[in-house]
């Protein structure tokens, strides 16, 4: 697919109108109803078609007997019919001139019989025949905040600058739902399951050129072209990061994989090569996924992996340390003009002034944290920042803070936060309903004032870590920090 | 493209499915690879002749379509002095199945690495470096890229095998040429790019690393069906 056809899959997108062959007159059910609902439910403001030959009216919407019936060529029609009459409805489509779709029904080559992937082969030939732009069969399609096209996914999202690209609509799902909370939008993303037709390396093509987007997370089990997969990437990762997470790596997962999307996982220690082959950043989980989302996104690049840590223990702060050499970060020593101007706050006893920074003082007192701040931003040791937050407990033995220090930290941090990357650990992790909940709130209000806070120090680690290997091996080739430090278009509103 | 004389070869190696020592190192040799001096004898006094020419100690391997893996039929001598031992081997190799020659090789000393290409379902071809020896059978030590390579892909390969002090130089050793080895990678990725339409892998093993040059010593090459 050259250039130009890549960018006109942006009409998957920002449909003007839609077509739905499959809906049911029952209440509300999987597949055509539910996305009818649910785009209704989000404000999409073009026009829904369902068709439907025995009904007159659904969900509030006038029905249609076929495609020929309507009264314009919609830009996109989403296939929900049993899978053995999804050749028919196809045929349908380009006999109207409508050229993009997306077929949700599953049924295919992933269910491993003959009849299956004899099915798909008739879809995939349907589509080279007749010209048809084809997401699918056996997943969730398209999704983009921006156009209130989010039948799935997090409703009604957050319109950002991330791509997504994934074959697993499930987990594509709960992605959106973590980092839309957080903060972080979408610009858009592909739900592409078996990909009999459009594969993910037609969307990476296209995102790559999207200039709405600046980094691209993608989810992957298997592929079917790895070698333009592979040009392309290297193409794109010096630019926009690209953010992968393979499952399949197991001999379990992997046999899942052909009963999920119809095909073979590959090798992990060949998937393993080419990802560093590429410049692409591997994760191994849902979470290691969101944490390198919320970094890539949120965070100016780093010219090193020196990390100033502050907090407050002397255990954690050991504890602190090894997870930062363990990720291959370093805790280098601050220099002399900074513990000039840490010293005199930071009590001989019970503290340790230096890095780690060990004082109780910073979690109780902003202007200790700012000193300490200060005075790493401006230490050539230092390259990130790690703030240890404590939710308020009993064991302080200190009065509560009347004051909410929360506003005054962001102000402080987004003054200068081109300058060296920060980000937060709030550890409320454990059975305490309370303190999970002024945790997990605590951390969202960072996140979402463009501040990346992590609910484990190990977590902020890998984040930062995958982030300053991307950084060291394109800091030079990506030029200026604009490109992927950009911040969200609506992330500073929730503020 | 591939040269007509490397054409040739394929062609007539089809009939059992993979590429014959010494047409193998015909083939890296006309691509500018380093290969042991070599000759492929039948008799006796040829066989001398042709050691002499080379110059002893040498090696003798079993030639025979029917022995993919030589080492399984006890078809590799190595450390032959002079023209008696190099007769006896004659005599005992040219009795094993599918005997049509025996190639008489240069000894090479050096580091013992692997370079090998496989053609995966995902990818095509893949390009694997890796320490020979045990290094390979017990500690894996090997790194994989995805062909063609640049020098860049080369020089990560070799940063990331466990072993590369090895190759760097350890405790007075000289390091070898990694320059030679990394124009060795990148020449093989480029040649297995060019033969992946017909070829599904192929094994140098090992590959001789010295602080003057990189030498391929062994080439198994297996076609597609």
């Amino acid at each position: 697919m050259n250039r130009k056809n890549a960018q006109e899959l942006g009409r998957f997108f920002n449909p003007e109108s839609i077509a739905v062959i499959g809906v049911s007159r029952e209440a509300m059910s999987f597949g055509g109803s539910s996305f009818l609902h649910h785009w209704l439910k989000a404000g999409y403001s073009g026009r829904l078609y369902p068709i439907n030959p025995r009904a007159t009216e659904i969900l509030g919407l006038k029905a249609y007997p076929s495609l020929r019936a309507l009264p314009e060529i919609p830009d996109l029609v989403m296939v929900a019919v049993r899978a053995d009459l999804v050749p028919a409805a196809l045929t349908e489509c380009a006999d109207v001139g409508a050229k993009f779709v997306h077929v949700l029904t599953a049924g295919f080559s992933e269910i491993g019989t003959p009849e299956g992937r004899e099915l798909e082969a008739r879809l995939a030939a349907i589509a080279k025949e007749r010209d048809l732009r084809i997401i699918g069969p056996n997943c969730m399609g398209p999704y983009s905040p921006s156009s209130r096209l989010t039948a799935w996914g997090a409703n009604p999202g957050l319109d950002g600058r991330l791509g997504i690209i994934s074959q697993s609509g499930g987990v594509t799902q709960r992605f959106t739902e973590y980092i839309c909370s957080l903060g972080v939008g979408v610009s858009k993303a592909a739900s592409i399951g078996n990909a009999a037709v459009l594969d993910s390396p037609d969307f990476l093509e296209f995102m790559a050129g999207d200039s709405t987007i600046d980094r691209i997370a993608v989810y992957l089990e298997s592929i079917r072209d790895g070698r333009r997969f592979f040009d392309l990437a290297r193409r794109v990762t010096p630019k926009k990061p690209v953010i992968l997470l393979k499952g399949g790596e197991s001999r379990r997962g992997a046999a899942t994989v052909s009963s999920h999307t119809g095909r073979m996982a590959g090798d992990p220690v060949i998937w393993k090569s080419v990802l560093e082959q590429t410049g692409i950043v591997p994760v191994a989980n849902l979470q290691e996924w969101v944490d390198a989302c919320l970094a890539f996104s949120l965070l100016p690049k780093t010219r090193g992996k020196g990390v100033f840590i502050v907090g407050g223990g002397g255990g954690n702060s050991v504890i602190f340390s090894d997870a930062c050499i363990r990720a291959g970060l370093e805790v280098p020593s601050l220099g002399r003009r900074s513990m000039d101007r840490i010293r005199p706050f930071v009590p001989v006893a019970g503290s340790i002034a230096g890095n780690p920074l060990d004082f109780w003082g910073t979690y109780l007192v902003n202007d200790f944290l700012f000193e300490a701040l200060g005075a790493a931003y401006e230490d050539e040791n230092i390259h990130m920042v790690i703030v240890d937050r404590l939710i308020p407990r009993i064991a302080f033995h200190s009065p509560e803070p009347t004051a909410d220090s929360f506003a005054e930290i962001v102000d402080f941090i987004r003054s200068r936060r081109q300058v060296k990357p920060t980000v937060f650990t709030i550890d409320y992790d454990g059975g305490d309903p309370d303190l999970i909940r002024q945790g997990s709130d605590l951390r969202a209000r960072f996140c979402r004032a463009g501040i990346p806070a992590y609910p484990s120090f190990e977590r902020a680690v890998g984040a930062l870590a995958r982030f300053d290997r991307y950084c060291r091996r394109f800091g030079l080739a990506a030029g200026r920090s604009s490109r992927f430090g950009k911040e969200e278009k609506d992330g500073t509103a929730l503020v | 493209m591939l040269k007509k004389e490397v054409r040739d070869i394929l062609e007539k190696s089809r009939k059992w499915g993979w590429v014959l020592e010494p047409d193998a190192q015909k083939i890296f040799s006309l691509y500018g690879f380093k290969t042991p001096k070599y000759a492929v004898a039948t008799q006796a006094r040829q066989a001398v002749r042709l050691a002499r020419q080379i110059g002893y100690p040498v090696v003798a391997k079993i030639v025979s379509p029917a022995v993919v893996h030589k080492s399984d039929v006890d078809g590799v001598v190595v450390g032959i002095k002079d023209d008696e031992t190099l007769v006896r081997t004659l005599s005992r190799l040219s009795n094993i199945d599918g005997f049509v020659g025996m190639l008489i090789a240069e000894m090479v000393k050096g580091l013992e690495l692997i370079v090998g290409a496989k053609n995966d379902f995902q990818f095509g071809p893949m390009i694997l470096l890796g320490m020979g020896g045990v290094g390979v059978e017990i500690y894996k030590d090997v790194s994989l890229r995805m062909a063609p390579l640049n020098t860049r892909d080369a020089d990560r390969m070799i940063q990331e095998l466990t072993a590369r002090k090895l190759l760097t130089g350890y405790r007075g050793s000289e390091p070898i040429h990694l320059n030679a080895l990394k124009k060795t990678l990148v020449t093989f990725s480029r040649l297995m790019m060019d033969m992946q339409g017909v070829v599904e892998s192929v094994d140098l093993n090992p590959v001789m690393c010295t602080a003057k040059s990189c030498m391929v010593v062994d080439a198994r090459m297996m076609l597609k069906k």
